[in-house]
């Protein structure tokens, strides 16, 4: 008991002063902000409708070049029954998330018919991490058993809709046709592969594989919006 | 007495301190999300970012400003961030060395299927995307912004 109170009164003082100071000068600076901007109406900016295949319609074959150095069409897989095509990228953490579960998804279904092909759509310069050296170099470090393939002119990605990554198109094969038959999110858990209930492309690649319907044919997930050229 | 005095000014210093940078991140599910959005009385202009979206990353010092001027007008900025749980230390430190002063939650739902549409059915799952709200009515736009923009969104709710 060395310190008398009335000290510590006026120290308590001193920061109420300081406190007082600050806070009647940002309210000061805030309304002065805020007489600042002017009240002005400006025309709506709104986002782009985004365009693409639908469910049901023909996809129209395209030509990209793989990881390997050889361009690479649909028509290159000639027993295939249909396509899982997956929009995916390297720098994206929903795309780190679910690798291992397309490398599963490519097991399990390209023996019977649904190969795995993915299709990195982001612009390069806005993700050095998606350039085609990086996407090399991953494929080879997770040994990626699909196609890894580039959309530098990001045409085929534009035709087909894709907003982000990953993103999933179930295609079919039929009557000469190549049908879109699902489009939406791997399965519900982005995070935790573990806790999935809802596999939402195995599901519908189950369905197709026995001639039924595919019951859940398009969701919406959360992932990287992809980073088109300007 | 001495270490009383010591504390005393330690715990006002961190009072002080924390009013101005608020940046401890609480993780919440939808339904907190859904009272926030419904809140009464006041604006709510409610961003979905993440710390790996670059162009969110870029757009907050416009909310952040937004925050600031339209204070007085009972706009308040609720950053929400769509980063996996497990990432929480990264948004925090991102936050920090950001000097956030906006409310920062991170929302725990990784069935987005569940819960975006609620936000808005017009959300196709990209961000950014901003939800403003006075309680019962909401505009919601999945684009970037700028100042002037935004602030004429804003603007609509006066």
């Amino acid at each position: 008991m060395t310190q008398p109170s009335f000290l510590i009164f006026k120290q308590m003082k001193k920061q109420f002063l300081i406190f007082g100071a600050v806070f009647l000068s940002s309210i000061f600076g805030a309304t002065q902000m805020a007489m600042a901007t002017p009240l002005t109406d400006l025309p709506e900016i709104t986002a782009p409708a985004p365009t693409g295949y639908a469910l049901g319609d023909a996809v129209s074959d395209f030509k990209l070049k793989n990881i390997d150095g050889k361009m690479m069409s649909l028509a290159d897989f000639k027993s295939a029954k249909g396509f899982i095509i997956v929009f995916s990228s390297n720098h994206c953490p929903f795309s780190k998330s679910y690798e291992d579960r397309v490398i599963a998804l490519d097991r399990k279904y390209a023996s019977q018919g649904f190969p795995v092909i993915t299709i990195n759509p982001n612009d390069p310069d806005a993700y050095e991490e998606d350039s085609f050296a990086n996407m090399q170099v991953r494929a080879k470090e997770k040994g990626y058993p699909f196609p890894y393939l580039t959309d530098d002119t990001q045409v085929v990605s534009k035709a087909f809709g894709a907003m982000r990554t990953p993103q999933a198109y179930i295609l079919k094969k039929e009557g000469g046709k190549i049908i879109v038959s699902y489009i939406g999110a791997i399965d519900d858990n982005a995070q935790d592969p573990s806790g999935v209930t809802k596999r939402y492309v195995e599901d519908a690649v189950n369905n197709l594989l026995v001639g039924k319907p595919v019951v859940t044919t398009s969701t919406k997930a959360v992932g990287c919006a992809i980073k088109w050229k300007s | 007495m001495k270490i009383f005095r010591i504390y005393l000014l330690f715990t006002l210093l961190s009072t002080f301190y924390g009013s101005f940078a608020q940046n401890n991140i609480e993780v919440i599910k939808f339904t907190d999300l859904e009272q926030l959005i419904k809140t009464e009385n006041k604006i709510s202009v409610i961003n979905f970012w993440a710390s790996w979206c670059k162009p969110c990353m870029s757009e907050m010092p416009v909310f952040e400003t937004l925050a600031d001027n339209f204070r007085l007008n009972n706009v308040s900025v609720i950053f929400i961030s769509l980063d996996f749980k497990r990432d929480l230390a990264t948004v925090e430190k991102f936050v920090s060395e950001h000097q956030i002063k906006s409310k920062v939650y991170l929302i725990d739902e990784p069935d987005y299927n569940s819960w975006i549409d609620k936000v808005s059915p017009q959300w196709s799952g990209a961000i950014p995307a901003t939800l403003i709200s006075n309680g019962t009515r909401q505009e919601f736009y999945e684009q970037s912004f700028d100042y002037q923009s935004l602030s004429d969104k804003i603007r609509h709710f006066f």
